[in-house]
């Protein structure tokens, strides 16, 4: 699934793991998220957007394809 | 958020003396079994085990001693432990072995009973069903409780 998150997080000058910490998953989910190979539990998808303070389809886009 | 994390470092520490704990009596049990091997049974077998349980337990009470001693360890392991991809990777891991490892008892089990090591093939077939017969329970029971 395409997201922004790799462009939200370096608005809020942020690495990945720091962003990481802040959501209580390593750095290695961070990657594959931004990257698209693998796709955030409802959970995680809300805190993301917490932490962001945008909605989640502000993030992540679905497409029928997904 | 901050205040969650700090609960879950808490528990993480929990958690961690309890492995240690258990280490340490792995490793008790590995030396009674060697010195009870020593001086009584006197067979390779058993005392092969024995120390694999004393290696086991003195690796696995250091590795976590050195993670609960860290602060920086522990933020990592506990991380690591909630991690929902790596819990994601693990699950699909552990599901893909518990096939192949079906696959492959139930093709050994032929093979040896036409190789007529009946003894071998009758154990591979009681493992190879009881996983099967354990997978429909937990299966249904999971089912029905979610």
């Amino acid at each position: 699934m395409e997201n922004k998150l790799e462009e939200l997080r370096k608005q809020k000058n942020l690495n990945q793991e720091e962003l990481g910490d802040m959501l209580g998953v390593s750095r290695q989910t961070i990657i594959s998220i931004e990257k698209g190979k693998y796709n955030p539990s409802i959970i995680l998808a809300f805190k993301i957007a917490k932490v962001f303070n945008k909605n989640i389809e502000d993030i992540f886009i679905y497409n029928d394809e997904d | 958020m901050d205040e969650n994390k700090n609960k879950k470092e808490m528990s993480t520490k929990d958690m961690l003396k309890k492995i240690i704990l258990k280490s340490a009596i792995i490793m008790l049990v590995g030396v009674i079994a060697e010195v009870i091997n020593i001086f009584t049974i006197k067979n390779a077998y058993f005392d092969g085990f024995a120390s694999t349980l004393i290696v086991l337990g003195i690796v696995m009470f250091i590795k976590h001693f050195r993670i609960i001693k860290s602060e920086r360890l522990l933020k990592k392991y506990t991380i690591a432990r909630q991690d929902e991809r790596n819990i994601s990777i693990s699950t699909k891991a552990g599901y893909i072995t518990f096939y192949f490892a079906t696959f492959v008892e139930a093709i050994l089990s032929i093979v040896f009973q036409i190789r007529e090591y009946y003894l071998v093939s009758n154990v591979l077939s009681l493992v190879c069903c009881g996983s099967l017969i354990l997978y429909l329970i937990l299966y249904f029971t999971f089912r029905h409780r979610d």
